[in-house]
């Protein structure tokens, strides 16, 4: 059965009468000792309760339209291709040479940006030669991030973050999070529309201790008097009301601040969890603390899902590309592959853990007369974890990066197969997460789906 | 014809009703609104109850309090400012950043209307405190503090209370008076603190929040 709905704070309805005889909310949550008053608050009890043993998913986006041929589709560079131009000879030799990697008893080639993540190969699920179907970098934000082909730049369906939180949040204080992205919730409760965060040191002022605290004894008086505090909405209303809302949001934030978690998110601090987390992440940039941010918040419990923006600048259309590309995706891919390392300390065989790797498209195989290149719409989507089967989905045209169709049982190419596109990615892994497929219209490529989770 | 259901569900609406009704008050009185629930689905769109958008927010704040939160920019797209580059909708959800954020808000921006007023000396220049009739010393049982927070429910709610009776000022009084004796000095010495706390309470009020 669908867990869609529509329950959201915008669903409620302003009264005809604002601030009349109000007896009908007042008097259920003063009456709340019967157990009418429960009743009407059955759907808050949940988000109060704290239990840890749901799915975790991370979402990593790379901002500007990455290089494949550097990353998860690369060309051998002792052949020719008569559509790609490799620019072999403009590259540091570090970023020359793809390297084989054994991925499900196959020999893959991955590209030489990804060293920190080889060690991960036994969860890798990679989908080649996506149609993006665009080559917009606002369309094709809003349709990676939710595999549903937006109307014009607008998302039209949800976030794979808010999908994940929906599916596998056990009541968690922060389900869903997003650093530096959108994130959309067009679907779920609005307990699953994410926090966002535009910088990843945010988290602290989020979870922090208030600030400009009043008296103990004055606290405790406005905190009462906001508990009593009822909206000008008529009684004749059924819906969750903005008191409640906000009561479950102050409830969560007492929690956060008793639990003293944004101490665990101060990476500067002499403990020893710290001392571990500067060991594994580059956090002198903005990657390394992006995913230890993401990281952190799956480890603490706070969330079921984040997603974050790692880096951008890969939107490199100039002579930048050479020197530019390959070290944003090193630095990128780094970062990610050292948060994959931290979170299988605690799950080594990410039987609880996912993590999805993409960009809005790719970038053209044939470098332009300013000796980068532009966009291009092939793209690749990686995906570790244990409920898809590890190994290569998909390809694109070995000889010009182009589309081409793909048997949906092998995805090796059949040109009476299917054309990959982000809704087949997307349907795909969020059925493995036990989710609902049917909001991408598309089968899942159900011979993929090594395991189905349980919600 | 009427479904049994529907029979079912208004007995259980009358039960709720009564149930509600006597442990607010004691009585069997019960509340006889002629409407019908309304179910949130079948409201209109532009009919919906919404929050705030960040901008309206920072504005609102500014308005009532006089004060400007020194963060606005910082956590305007936490808030759900769009950038109209990636993000083109307004972020509306009561989350617990959104939470957070305007409690820090509230706090800061209260603070400091609340102290500027107390330099103050000519009433009609003051924001919060711009119907008592003196702030030094500030005194919560001053016979000018009802006039005060009726003045604060309008400028916060657009509410026009009527008397002190009025049950909306009560949780204000509250804040201003509990567990202090009228004929103590010590009475001056958390004034300040307890209007920053009523100017807090109104701005997080959900009538402040939504609309």
């Amino acid at each position: 059965m669908s867990k869609r709905h529509r329950h959201t704070l915008d669903s409620l309805t302003h009264g005809a009468h604002c601030c009349g005889p109000h007896l009908g909310r007042r008097a259920l949550l003063q009456g709340a000792l019967g157990g009418a008053a429960m009743y009407a608050l059955a759907p808050i009890r949940p988000l109060l309760a704290q239990d840890a043993s749901g799915h975790r998913f991370v979402a990593c986006f790379l901002d500007g339209g990455w290089d494949v041929l550097f990353a998860a589709d690369p060309r051998d560079p002792a052949r020719t291709y008569g559509g790609i131009d490799l620019g072999t000879v403009r590259l540091a030799p570090q970023f020359q040479n793809p390297r084989p990697v054994s991925m499900g008893g196959t020999e893959q080639l991955w590209g030489p940006t990804m060293l920190a993540l080889e060690p991960h190969a036994d969860l890798a699920t990679f989908f080649r030669g996506i149609n993006m179907n665009t080559v917009s970098h606002e369309t094709a934000q809003s349709y990676s991030h939710t595999g549903q082909q937006p109307a014009g730049t607008l998302a039209r369906g949800d976030s794979i973050g808010t999908v994940a939180a929906s599916v596998h949040d056990k009541g968690s204080l922060l389900p869903n999070a997003a650093i530096s992205v959108p994130s959309f919730n067009r679907a779920f409760d609005n307990r699953f529309s994410a926090i966002r965060m535009n910088d990843p040191r945010e988290i602290r002022d989020l979870i922090g201790p208030t600030r400009n605290v009043l008296p103990e004894g004055v606290e405790g008086l406005l905190h009462q008097a906001l508990e009593d505090a009822y909206s000008c909405v008529s009684p004749a209303y059924s819906g969750r009301l903005p008191e409640d809302e906000l009561r479950i949001s102050r409830d969560r934030i007492r929690k956060l601040q008793e639990q003293d978690v944004v101490a665990r998110f101060d990476f500067e601090a002499d403990t020893p969890e710290m001392a571990e987390i500067r060991s594994l992440y580059p956090l002198g940039n903005s990657a390394g603390r992006s995913v230890a941010t993401a990281a952190q918040l799956l480890r603490t419990d706070l969330s079921a899902a984040v997603t974050t923006r790692v880096s951008g600048g890969f939107d490199t259309h100039g002579g930048e590309w050479a020197a530019d590309q390959p070290q944003r995706l090193l630095t990128a891919f780094d970062a990610i592959g050292a948060m994959i390392t931290h979170l299988r300390n605690d799950d080594p065989n990410f039987e609880r853990t996912t993590v999805m790797v993409y960009s809005e498209f790719s970038r053209t195989p044939k470098i332009n007369g300013d000796g980068g290149r532009d966009h291009w719409f092939a793209d690749t989507v990686m995906i570790f974890g244990s409920t898809l089967k590890t190994g290569v989905f998909g390809a694109s045209n070995e000889d010009d990066l182009g589309l081409i169709s793909v048997d949906p049982i092998s995805g090796r190419p059949n040109e009476a197969g299917i054309r990959l596109r982000p809704e087949h990615v997307m349907a795909t892994l969020v059925q493995s997460l036990g989710g609902d497929p049917s909001p991408y219209r598309e089968d899942p490529l159900s011979a993929w789906i090594e395991r189905e989770l349980t919600p | 014809m009427i479904g049994y259901k529907k029979v079912a569900a208004g007995l259980i609406v009358a039960l709720v009703s009564s149930v509600a009704a006597m442990g607010c008050t004691g009585s069997s009185a019960t509340y006889d609104d002629p409407r019908r629930i309304v179910d949130p689905e079948e409201v209109p769109e532009t009919k919906r109850i919404r929050r705030l958008t960040a901008d309206q927010f920072f504005a609102s704040l500014r308005v009532a309090t006089g004060q400007r939160w020194d963060n606005e920019d910082q956590f305007a797209a936490t808030l759900g400012r769009p950038d109209f580059g990636e993000v083109t909708v307004e972020g509306r959800e009561m989350s617990v950043g959104f939470a957070k954020l305007v409690g820090d808000a509230a706090r800061q921006t209260c603070r400091r209307a609340v102290d500027l007023d107390r330099d103050t000396a000519d009433a009609a220049s003051r924001t919060i405190l711009r119907r008592v009739a003196s702030v030094d010393p500030l005194d919560p049982f001053d016979a000018s503090v009802g006039d005060n927070l009726r003045y604060l429910l309008l400028r916060f709610h657009g509410v026009h209370a009527i008397d002190d009776a009025d049950r909306r000022m009560q949780p204000w009084f509250t804040v201003l008076q509990d567990g202090l004796d009228p004929t103590d000095d010590a009475r001056f010495a958390e004034a300040g603190d307890r209007w920053m706390a009523v100017c807090t309470g109104l701005a997080l009020h959900p009538d402040f929040l939504t609309y």
